[in-house]
Protein backbone atom coordinates (compact mmCIF):
# COMPACT_ATOMS: atom_id res chain seq x y z
CA UNK A 1 0.00 0.00 0.00
CA UNK A 2 2.83 2.29 0.59
CA UNK A 3 4.59 1.55 -2.15
CA UNK A 4 1.79 3.89 -4.10
CA UNK A 5 2.45 6.83 -2.48
CA UNK A 6 4.87 8.99 -4.19
CA UNK A 7 7.52 11.64 -2.27
CA UNK A 8 6.65 15.09 -2.76
CA UNK A 9 8.21 16.66 0.24
CA UNK A 10 11.52 16.09 2.69
CA UNK A 11 12.49 17.79 5.21
CA UNK A 12 14.98 17.51 8.44
CA UNK A 13 12.05 15.80 10.75
CA UNK A 14 10.00 13.90 7.93
CA UNK A 15 8.56 13.24 4.75
CA UNK A 16 5.47 14.23 2.91
CA UNK A 17 4.16 11.79 0.60
CA UNK A 18 0.73 11.61 -1.74
CA UNK A 19 -1.12 8.69 -2.26
CA UNK A 20 -4.58 7.13 -2.01
CA UNK A 21 -5.60 5.88 1.56
CA UNK A 22 -9.11 4.45 1.87
CA UNK A 23 -10.41 5.95 -1.31
CA UNK A 24 -9.51 9.45 -0.35
CA UNK A 25 -6.57 11.50 -1.89
CA UNK A 26 -4.12 11.89 1.40
CA UNK A 27 -1.13 13.05 2.29
CA UNK A 28 1.42 10.94 4.87
CA UNK A 29 3.53 12.79 6.63
CA UNK A 30 6.34 9.64 8.10
CA UNK A 31 8.87 11.08 10.26
CA UNK A 32 12.10 8.46 9.77
CA UNK A 33 14.00 6.61 12.05
CA UNK A 34 17.29 8.58 12.73
CA UNK A 35 20.67 6.43 12.57
CA UNK A 36 22.84 8.75 14.72
CA UNK A 37 20.08 8.70 17.36
CA UNK A 38 20.43 5.46 19.84
CA UNK A 39 17.07 3.88 19.06
CA UNK A 40 14.82 3.72 22.63
CA UNK A 41 16.21 7.31 22.57
CA UNK A 42 14.85 7.95 18.57
CA UNK A 43 11.56 5.69 18.89
CA UNK A 44 10.63 7.87 22.04
CA UNK A 45 11.04 10.89 20.84
CA UNK A 46 9.68 10.86 17.00
CA UNK A 47 6.85 9.47 18.93
CA UNK A 48 6.40 11.76 21.10
CA UNK A 49 6.40 14.64 18.56
CA UNK A 50 4.11 12.32 16.14
CA UNK A 51 1.78 12.31 19.27
CA UNK A 52 1.87 15.83 20.14
CA UNK A 53 1.51 16.85 16.55
CA UNK A 54 -1.90 15.11 16.62
CA UNK A 55 -3.16 16.20 19.56
CA UNK A 56 -1.98 20.11 18.07
CA UNK A 57 -4.25 19.13 14.93
CA UNK A 58 -7.05 18.02 17.01
CA UNK A 59 -6.94 20.86 19.12
CA UNK A 60 -6.48 23.65 16.92
CA UNK A 61 -10.02 22.50 15.01
CA UNK A 62 -11.04 22.57 18.15
CA UNK A 63 -10.37 26.32 18.45
CA UNK A 64 -12.62 27.06 15.07
CA UNK A 65 -9.10 26.92 12.63
CA UNK A 66 -9.13 24.86 9.72
CA UNK A 67 -6.66 21.84 9.61
CA UNK A 68 -6.25 18.51 7.54
CA UNK A 69 -8.75 15.97 8.33
CA UNK A 70 -6.87 12.89 10.00
CA UNK A 71 -7.40 9.65 8.71
CA UNK A 72 -5.00 7.58 10.48
CA UNK A 73 -2.58 8.41 13.58
CA UNK A 74 -0.01 5.25 13.59
CA UNK A 75 2.69 5.61 16.39
CA UNK A 76 4.31 2.51 15.40
CA UNK A 77 5.10 3.71 11.78
CA UNK A 78 5.53 7.22 13.17
CA UNK A 79 2.77 8.11 10.40
CA UNK A 80 -0.12 10.27 9.84
CA UNK A 81 -2.23 10.39 7.19
CA UNK A 82 -4.14 12.77 6.68
CA UNK A 83 -6.05 15.36 4.29
CA UNK A 84 -4.13 16.32 1.06
CA UNK A 85 -6.51 19.66 0.95
CA UNK A 86 -8.12 20.18 -2.56
CA UNK A 87 -6.30 22.67 -4.90
CA UNK A 88 -4.82 23.83 -1.88
CA UNK A 89 -1.62 26.26 -2.50
CA UNK A 90 0.52 27.83 0.35
CA UNK A 91 -0.31 31.51 1.09
CA UNK A 92 3.40 32.47 -0.17
CA UNK A 93 2.30 30.81 -3.49
CA UNK A 94 -0.86 32.95 -3.75
CA UNK A 95 0.91 36.18 -2.90
CA UNK A 96 3.86 35.57 -5.27
CA UNK A 97 1.51 35.24 -8.18
CA UNK A 98 -0.64 37.86 -7.96
CA UNK A 99 -1.02 40.77 -10.45
CA UNK A 100 -0.62 44.13 -8.90
CA UNK A 101 -3.77 46.31 -9.08
CA UNK A 102 -6.33 43.10 -9.56
CA UNK A 103 -8.82 42.69 -7.32
CA UNK A 104 -6.87 39.99 -5.91
CA UNK A 105 -4.99 42.20 -4.42
CA UNK A 106 -7.14 43.88 -2.91
CA UNK A 107 -8.31 40.83 -1.36
CA UNK A 108 -4.85 40.65 0.26
CA UNK A 109 -5.69 42.61 2.86
CA UNK A 110 -8.93 40.46 4.07
CA UNK A 111 -6.58 37.30 3.90
CA UNK A 112 -3.98 38.60 6.46
CA UNK A 113 -6.66 40.03 8.46
CA UNK A 114 -8.26 36.36 8.44
CA UNK A 115 -4.77 34.82 9.04
CA UNK A 116 -4.32 36.95 12.27
CA UNK A 117 -7.92 35.97 13.87
CA UNK A 118 -6.56 32.30 12.69
CA UNK A 119 -3.79 32.93 14.66
CA UNK A 120 -5.49 34.36 17.68
CA UNK A 121 -8.08 31.42 17.93
CA UNK A 122 -5.33 29.16 18.20
CA UNK A 123 -3.66 31.57 20.89
CA UNK A 124 -6.65 31.92 23.25
CA UNK A 125 -6.81 27.85 23.16
CA UNK A 126 -3.24 28.00 24.17
CA UNK A 127 -1.96 25.78 20.84
CA UNK A 128 1.11 27.56 19.60
CA UNK A 129 2.24 26.94 16.72
CA UNK A 130 5.61 27.31 16.77
CA UNK A 131 6.12 27.27 12.57
CA UNK A 132 3.98 30.03 11.36
CA UNK A 133 5.19 30.93 7.79
CA UNK A 134 2.92 31.68 4.78
CA UNK A 135 4.32 28.04 3.61
CA UNK A 136 2.41 26.87 6.29
CA UNK A 137 -1.05 28.37 5.69
CA UNK A 138 -3.03 27.03 2.64
CA UNK A 139 -5.46 28.89 0.77
CA UNK A 140 -8.05 27.65 -1.61
CA UNK A 141 -8.50 30.35 -4.16
CA UNK A 142 -11.58 30.00 -6.62
CA UNK A 143 -12.08 32.73 -9.14
CA UNK A 144 -10.77 36.34 -7.59
CA UNK A 145 -11.17 34.76 -3.67
CA UNK A 146 -8.82 33.25 -1.27
CA UNK A 147 -11.18 30.45 -0.50
CA UNK A 148 -10.81 28.82 3.08
CA UNK A 149 -7.58 28.62 5.04
CA UNK A 150 -5.86 25.57 6.10
CA UNK A 151 -3.23 25.70 8.88
CA UNK A 152 -0.78 22.56 8.11
CA UNK A 153 2.68 21.29 9.74
CA UNK A 154 2.17 21.43 13.80
CA UNK A 155 5.17 19.65 13.83
CA UNK A 156 7.03 22.03 16.12
CA UNK A 157 3.78 22.86 17.72
CA UNK A 158 3.38 23.08 21.68
CA UNK A 159 0.60 24.05 23.83
CA UNK A 160 1.43 27.64 26.19
CA UNK A 161 -0.51 30.07 27.42
CA UNK A 162 2.32 32.37 28.63
CA UNK A 163 2.60 35.72 26.77
CA UNK A 164 6.12 35.41 25.64
CA UNK A 165 5.37 31.86 23.63
CA UNK A 166 2.30 33.73 21.80
CA UNK A 167 5.04 36.90 21.01
CA UNK A 168 7.15 34.70 20.25
CA UNK A 169 4.76 32.66 18.12
CA UNK A 170 4.16 36.07 15.96
CA UNK A 171 7.66 36.74 15.76
CA UNK A 172 8.14 33.88 13.84
CA UNK A 173 5.66 34.72 11.39
CA UNK A 174 6.83 38.23 11.45
CA UNK A 175 10.22 37.28 10.51
CA UNK A 176 9.33 34.85 8.05
CA UNK A 177 7.58 36.97 5.79
CA UNK A 178 10.12 40.10 6.36
CA UNK A 179 12.85 37.56 4.62
CA UNK A 180 9.61 36.52 1.63
CA UNK A 181 7.57 39.32 0.94
CA UNK A 182 8.38 42.71 -0.44
CA UNK A 183 5.11 44.20 1.07
CA UNK A 184 5.41 42.45 4.58
CA UNK A 185 4.97 45.66 6.96
CA UNK A 186 1.91 46.30 5.01
CA UNK A 187 0.65 42.77 5.65
CA UNK A 188 1.80 42.38 8.86
CA UNK A 189 -0.25 45.46 10.15
CA UNK A 190 -3.35 43.72 8.40
CA UNK A 191 -2.42 40.15 10.26
CA UNK A 192 -1.94 42.28 13.52
CA UNK A 193 -5.15 44.19 13.34
CA UNK A 194 -7.21 40.49 12.71
CA UNK A 195 -5.47 39.08 15.92
CA UNK A 196 -6.49 42.07 17.59
CA UNK A 197 -10.08 42.38 16.56
CA UNK A 198 -10.17 38.56 17.86
CA UNK A 199 -7.92 38.50 21.06
CA UNK A 200 -8.95 42.61 22.52
CA UNK A 201 -7.11 42.70 25.76
CA UNK A 202 -5.33 39.78 25.47
CA UNK A 203 -3.90 41.26 22.19
CA UNK A 204 -2.40 44.14 23.67
CA UNK A 205 0.06 42.21 26.02
CA UNK A 206 1.33 40.02 23.27
CA UNK A 207 2.01 43.01 21.15
CA UNK A 208 3.62 44.84 24.13
CA UNK A 209 5.89 41.67 24.82
CA UNK A 210 6.56 41.12 20.94
CA UNK A 211 8.28 44.71 21.26
CA UNK A 212 10.46 42.79 23.33
CA UNK A 213 11.33 40.01 21.47
CA UNK A 214 11.67 42.10 18.73
CA UNK A 215 14.39 43.82 20.78
CA UNK A 216 16.56 40.99 22.03
CA UNK A 217 15.50 38.18 19.30
CA UNK A 218 13.57 35.06 19.47
CA UNK A 219 15.58 33.36 22.73
CA UNK A 220 14.85 35.00 25.78
CA UNK A 221 18.33 33.41 27.47
CA UNK A 222 21.27 33.22 25.97
CA UNK A 223 21.80 29.18 26.27
CA UNK A 224 21.16 27.09 23.40
CA UNK B 1 -27.44 -2.36 -1.94
CA UNK B 2 -24.44 -3.50 0.25
CA UNK B 3 -21.16 -1.75 -0.49
CA UNK B 4 -17.53 -2.63 0.53
CA UNK B 5 -14.63 -0.25 0.78
CA UNK B 6 -10.94 -0.96 0.95
CA UNK B 7 -8.96 -0.74 4.04
CA UNK B 8 -5.29 -0.93 4.50
CA UNK B 9 -5.10 -4.66 4.91
CA UNK B 10 -8.37 -5.90 3.98
CA UNK B 11 -12.04 -5.17 2.94
CA UNK B 12 -15.28 -4.12 4.99
CA UNK B 13 -18.36 -4.92 3.87
CA UNK B 14 -21.41 -3.20 5.15
CA UNK B 15 -24.92 -2.77 4.83
CA UNK B 16 -28.22 -0.82 5.68
CA UNK B 17 -31.57 -2.19 7.63
CA UNK B 18 -34.48 -0.88 8.16
CA UNK B 19 -37.57 -1.39 10.28
CA UNK B 20 -35.85 -4.45 11.75
CA UNK B 21 -38.34 -6.85 13.35
CA UNK B 22 -36.18 -9.04 15.65
CA UNK B 23 -33.45 -6.92 17.24
CA UNK B 24 -33.79 -8.18 20.53
CA UNK B 25 -33.69 -11.77 18.95
CA UNK B 26 -30.41 -10.70 16.83
CA UNK B 27 -28.74 -9.30 19.91
CA UNK B 28 -28.99 -12.23 22.12
CA UNK B 29 -27.64 -14.35 18.84
CA UNK B 30 -24.70 -12.42 19.11
CA UNK B 31 -24.32 -12.42 22.76
CA UNK B 32 -24.70 -16.46 22.57
CA UNK B 33 -21.75 -16.83 20.02
CA UNK B 34 -24.38 -17.68 17.15
CA UNK B 35 -22.30 -19.05 14.05
CA UNK B 36 -24.20 -17.25 11.45
CA UNK B 37 -24.11 -13.66 13.13
CA UNK B 38 -20.74 -14.14 14.50
CA UNK B 39 -18.16 -12.50 11.76
CA UNK B 40 -21.13 -9.68 11.65
CA UNK B 41 -20.63 -6.21 13.75
CA UNK B 42 -23.58 -4.17 14.52
CA UNK B 43 -23.46 -0.64 14.98
CA UNK B 44 -26.39 1.78 15.67
CA UNK B 45 -26.77 3.97 12.68
CA UNK B 46 -27.75 7.00 14.03
CA UNK B 47 -24.29 7.73 15.16
CA UNK B 48 -22.75 7.31 12.14
CA UNK B 49 -22.40 9.87 9.46
CA UNK B 50 -20.64 8.34 6.23
CA UNK B 51 -19.58 5.08 5.34
CA UNK B 52 -15.94 6.69 5.60
CA UNK B 53 -16.77 6.79 9.74
CA UNK B 54 -16.77 3.22 10.16
CA UNK B 55 -13.99 2.50 7.60
CA UNK B 56 -11.52 4.61 9.16
CA UNK B 57 -12.26 2.91 12.65
CA UNK B 58 -12.39 -0.48 10.92
CA UNK B 59 -8.84 0.19 9.34
CA UNK B 60 -7.68 0.78 12.69
CA UNK B 61 -9.07 -2.52 14.17
CA UNK B 62 -7.95 -4.74 11.27
CA UNK B 63 -3.86 -2.52 11.91
CA UNK B 64 -4.15 -3.49 16.07
CA UNK B 65 -5.14 -6.87 15.06
CA UNK B 66 -2.21 -7.68 12.47
CA UNK B 67 -0.02 -6.03 15.28
CA UNK B 68 -2.31 -7.97 18.09
CA UNK B 69 -2.71 -5.03 19.92
CA UNK B 70 -6.39 -4.89 20.21
CA UNK B 71 -7.47 -3.58 23.17
CA UNK B 72 -10.85 -5.73 22.62
CA UNK B 73 -11.56 -9.42 22.01
CA UNK B 74 -12.22 -8.92 18.10
CA UNK B 75 -11.69 -7.28 15.40
CA UNK B 76 -15.78 -6.14 15.36
CA UNK B 77 -15.33 -4.81 18.99
CA UNK B 78 -12.36 -2.99 18.72
CA UNK B 79 -14.16 -0.96 15.77
CA UNK B 80 -17.25 -0.15 17.89
CA UNK B 81 -14.81 0.82 20.48
CA UNK B 82 -12.42 2.79 17.95
CA UNK B 83 -15.74 4.59 17.11
CA UNK B 84 -16.61 5.68 20.42
CA UNK B 85 -14.82 8.03 21.81
CA UNK B 86 -14.95 6.96 25.35
CA UNK B 87 -11.78 4.55 26.65
CA UNK B 88 -14.52 2.21 28.80
CA UNK B 89 -14.79 -0.65 26.40
CA UNK B 90 -18.41 -1.85 28.08
CA UNK B 91 -19.84 1.55 27.64
CA UNK B 92 -18.72 2.05 23.75
CA UNK B 93 -20.00 -1.36 23.32
CA UNK B 94 -23.44 0.12 24.54
CA UNK B 95 -22.85 3.12 22.81
CA UNK B 96 -22.34 1.99 19.63
CA UNK B 97 -23.95 -1.62 19.82
CA UNK B 98 -27.42 -2.05 18.71
CA UNK B 99 -30.13 -1.56 21.41
CA UNK B 100 -33.22 -3.23 22.16
CA UNK B 101 -35.55 -0.91 20.72
CA UNK B 102 -33.67 -0.23 17.88
CA UNK B 103 -35.42 -0.46 14.23
CA UNK B 104 -32.55 0.54 12.32
CA UNK B 105 -29.18 -1.40 11.83
CA UNK B 106 -25.75 -1.16 10.54
CA UNK B 107 -24.40 -4.50 9.68
CA UNK B 108 -20.38 -4.90 8.51
CA UNK B 109 -18.12 -7.33 8.09
CA UNK B 110 -14.38 -6.52 8.40
CA UNK B 111 -12.06 -9.26 6.51
CA UNK B 112 -11.33 -9.77 2.83
CA UNK B 113 -13.08 -9.64 -0.22
CA UNK B 114 -14.66 -13.37 0.19
CA UNK B 115 -16.10 -12.10 3.57
CA UNK B 116 -18.67 -10.81 1.88
CA UNK B 117 -20.70 -14.22 2.36
CA UNK B 118 -20.62 -13.48 5.55
CA UNK B 119 -23.32 -10.44 4.91
CA UNK B 120 -24.88 -12.30 2.80
CA UNK B 121 -25.83 -15.26 5.13
CA UNK B 122 -26.67 -12.44 7.54
CA UNK B 123 -30.08 -11.61 5.44
CA UNK B 124 -31.41 -14.62 6.40
CA UNK B 125 -31.10 -14.04 9.99
CA UNK B 126 -32.07 -9.92 10.36
CA UNK B 127 -35.00 -9.87 8.80
CA UNK B 128 -35.94 -5.88 7.82
CA UNK B 129 -35.55 -3.77 4.84
CA UNK B 130 -32.49 -4.17 3.69
CA UNK B 131 -31.31 -0.46 2.05
CA UNK B 132 -29.21 1.58 0.29
CA UNK B 133 -26.45 2.61 2.50
CA UNK B 134 -26.74 6.22 1.68
CA UNK B 135 -30.13 6.06 3.27
CA UNK B 136 -27.32 6.44 6.19
CA UNK B 137 -28.05 10.77 5.45
CA UNK B 138 -31.33 10.14 6.63
CA UNK B 139 -30.63 8.47 9.59
CA UNK B 140 -27.59 9.92 11.47
CA UNK B 141 -28.31 12.34 14.68
CA UNK B 142 -26.20 15.00 14.49
CA UNK B 143 -26.97 16.82 17.47
CA UNK B 144 -26.81 13.27 19.19
CA UNK B 145 -23.33 13.03 17.43
CA UNK B 146 -22.10 16.13 18.95
CA UNK B 147 -22.38 15.59 22.00
CA UNK B 148 -21.16 12.29 21.93
CA UNK B 149 -17.61 13.70 20.29
CA UNK B 150 -17.85 16.26 22.43
CA UNK B 151 -17.63 18.84 19.66
CA UNK B 152 -18.60 22.40 20.43
CA UNK B 153 -19.85 25.09 18.68
CA UNK B 154 -16.56 26.69 17.88
CA UNK B 155 -16.12 23.79 15.89
CA UNK B 156 -19.27 22.72 13.99
CA UNK B 157 -19.88 25.47 13.07
CA UNK B 158 -16.66 25.96 10.92
CA UNK B 159 -15.91 22.89 9.67
CA UNK B 160 -17.93 19.64 8.26
CA UNK B 161 -19.09 17.66 11.08
CA UNK B 162 -17.93 14.58 9.30
CA UNK B 163 -14.38 16.10 9.39
CA UNK B 164 -14.39 16.74 13.37
CA UNK B 165 -15.28 13.10 13.95
CA UNK B 166 -13.31 11.36 11.45
CA UNK B 167 -10.29 13.31 12.82
CA UNK B 168 -11.15 12.11 16.57
CA UNK B 169 -11.45 8.73 15.73
CA UNK B 170 -7.99 8.70 13.75
CA UNK B 171 -6.21 9.75 16.85
CA UNK B 172 -7.94 7.76 19.47
CA UNK B 173 -5.38 5.37 21.65
CA UNK B 174 -2.98 8.23 20.35
CA UNK B 175 -2.90 11.07 22.52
Amino acid sequence: MSSEFVECQRGAEATLSRGTYLGKRVLLKRRPPKAYRHPHLDSALTKERTRAEARALIRARAAGVRVPTLYLVDLQRSSIYMEDVDNGITVKDYINKIQPKTEEESKLDSLMNEIGICISKLHSDGVIHGDLTTSNILVTPTSGNFGKLCFIDFGLSHTASTIEDKAVDLYVMERAMESTHSEAQRLLMRLLAGYLSHSGKAAEDVFKKLDQVRARGRKRTMVG
Amino acid sequence: MAKSFKLEAGTIHMALVRDVQNTEEIRKKIQSGDETLRACGLVRPSLILDPIQLVVAANKSLLSAQREDLTTKSVITETLYNLSPSKNIRQSLVNFGIGAGDKDVLVFVVGDDDDFRHLEAARHVISGRWVDINELEGISDKSRIKKMYDIKDTESECFDLLDSVVSRIAVKKCL
